[in-house]
């Protein structure tokens, strides 16, 4: 964190709105990209970054360190996800499936690649996202992962250990059909 | 075959992929909007509706609020004498201002670094849980963010006070936590006003001990959850000088 950053923080922490709103502009990018990520929806993580953000200001003054800023963030995000998940009332997220269109044929590996890992990440549990998107997105550590969760590092590591294992065995899944339909 | 043991590179580049580059501008507008009408929370600073108050907690309370409204300066220009009976201009009491029985010293809390004991963490849960009026999500943020004591064990508060300033930390299990600070004045004898920055008064009643004291709201707090933070962080367990 530079200290222009750090400043901000200490000043948002203070009650300056301005100092708040450059903090919230420099930091909206990241949180709304770990939201769309892991609610695989655009409304809800729109909703979900915005709660953030007012939890981000209201409860600021709590923070004592500032230069915890950022895990500090990453842990309201993830609640403000989990609030998500909530209110829709299941642990599955709506899905909004990315349409990818192939360019040339020999791109089309790439595409099934793509297409498989979709499906495999969506049949995750919300827990199981938020850690592969934290530790394999943003390149959080386990230490910093498992805070942002607001869970042991252990917990933490077996998640991400068995939602990789859920994306791989996903990704043979999708491919045996195919091998079936050959053989057939 | 795409399951390989770089599968975790996939991942990784996929999600890359991903992700959308840029927040949509409304997000920044539509929190600011929210963000207008949202006061910074600082625990138990804020004034919440009318409520039913003993005689007593009332009077105090009024006191408090008339602090407040006879300007922020006055904790400001106190602040030099705080803690020292002998320099902190106290405000004059208001007419049948009650005197708590158990207040055993006419003087204000003594600087220094006060410590509660050890509070188990399972105590908290199990009193937050046994609070019907805070809801699961409140329950959850203060154990994530207000306190982070989930999967923890012990939790204790200290609070320093020291040239007019103040400092409440909270430990877990060791660690130092977050906490909150400002300046601090004594209303009278036995009440303290704690005022954090952006202007939060909280008033406290002060109940002296052999060598601590203990603290009691009389100011009422903005929410369920700032209620139960505030009794957590200030009330439950007395403070105990340390140095």
């Amino acid at each position: 964190m530079n200290l222009a950053h750090l400043n901000r923080v200490e000043q948002a922490r203070a009650g300056d709105r301005q100092a708040f709103d450059l903090l919230a502009a420099a930091v909206v990018d990241r949180l709304y990209s770990v939201a769309r990520l892991v609610l695989r929806d655009t409304d809800r993580a729109e909703d979900a970054v915005q709660e953030t953000l007012v939890r981000c200001w209201r409860d600021l003054p709590s923070l004592r360190d500032a230069a915890r800023f950022d895990a500090w963030i990453h842990r309201l995000l993830m609640h403000a996800i989990t609030d998500e998940f909530r209110r829709a009332g299941r642990q599955r997220a709506m899905v909004t499936l990315l349409r990818h269109e192939p360019a040339v044929a020999d791109e089309s590996a790439d595409v099934a690649t793509r297409e498989q890992l979709t499906r495999g990440f969506e049949r995750l549990t919300p827990d199981h996202r938020a850690v592969i998107v934290l530790r394999l997105y943003l390149g959080l550590s386990l230490d910093e992962t498992a805070a942002a969760i607001g869970i042991p590092v252990g917990t933490a590591k077996s998640r991400l250990h068995y939602a990789i294992e859920a994306m791989r065995v996903a990704l043979e899944a999708d491919e045996r059909p195919k091998a079936r339909e050959v053989s057939a | 075959m795409n399951a390989g043991p770089d599968v975790e590179h996939l991942i990784s580049d996929w999600l890359a992929e991903e992700a959308p580059e840029r927040a949509p501008d409304r997000i920044l507008g539509d929190a600011s909007t929210t963000i207008e009408r949202t006061k910074q929370r600082r625990f138990g600073a804020a004034w919440r509706e009318p409520m039913m108050l003993s005689t007593s907690r009332l009077v105090v309370a009024a006191a408090v609020v008339m602090a407040a409204v006879l300007g922020a300066g006055w904790i400001g220009r106190s602040s030099a004498g705080v803690g020292d009976s002998a320099t902190t201009p106290v405000p004059p009491a208001p007419s049948g201002s009650p005197q708590s029985p158990s207040a055993v010293a006419p003087e204000a809390i003594p600087q220094g670094a006060y410590s509660t004991a050890p509070m188990k963490v399972s105590d908290i849960i199990a009193a937050m849980n046994a609070d019907t009026n805070l809801t699961a999500v409140q329950r959850d943020h203060l154990i994530d963010v207000a306190f982070e004591i989930r999967n923890h064990t012990t939790f204790v508060v200290s609070l320093d006070l020291g040239a007019g300033t103040w400092a409440q930390r909270q430990s877990v299990d060791g660690f130092s936590q977050t906490g909150s600070g400002g300046t601090y004045a004594f209303f009278d004898a036995n009440t303290v006003v704690f005022r954090q920055p952006g202007g939060g008064l909280s008033g406290f009643e002060v109940t002296r001990t052999q060598n601590g004291f203990t603290l009691k709201s009389v100011t009422p707090a903005a929410s369920a959850e700032d209620a139960f933070a505030e009794k957590i962080l200030f009330e439950t367990a007395p403070f105990t000088l340390v140095r």
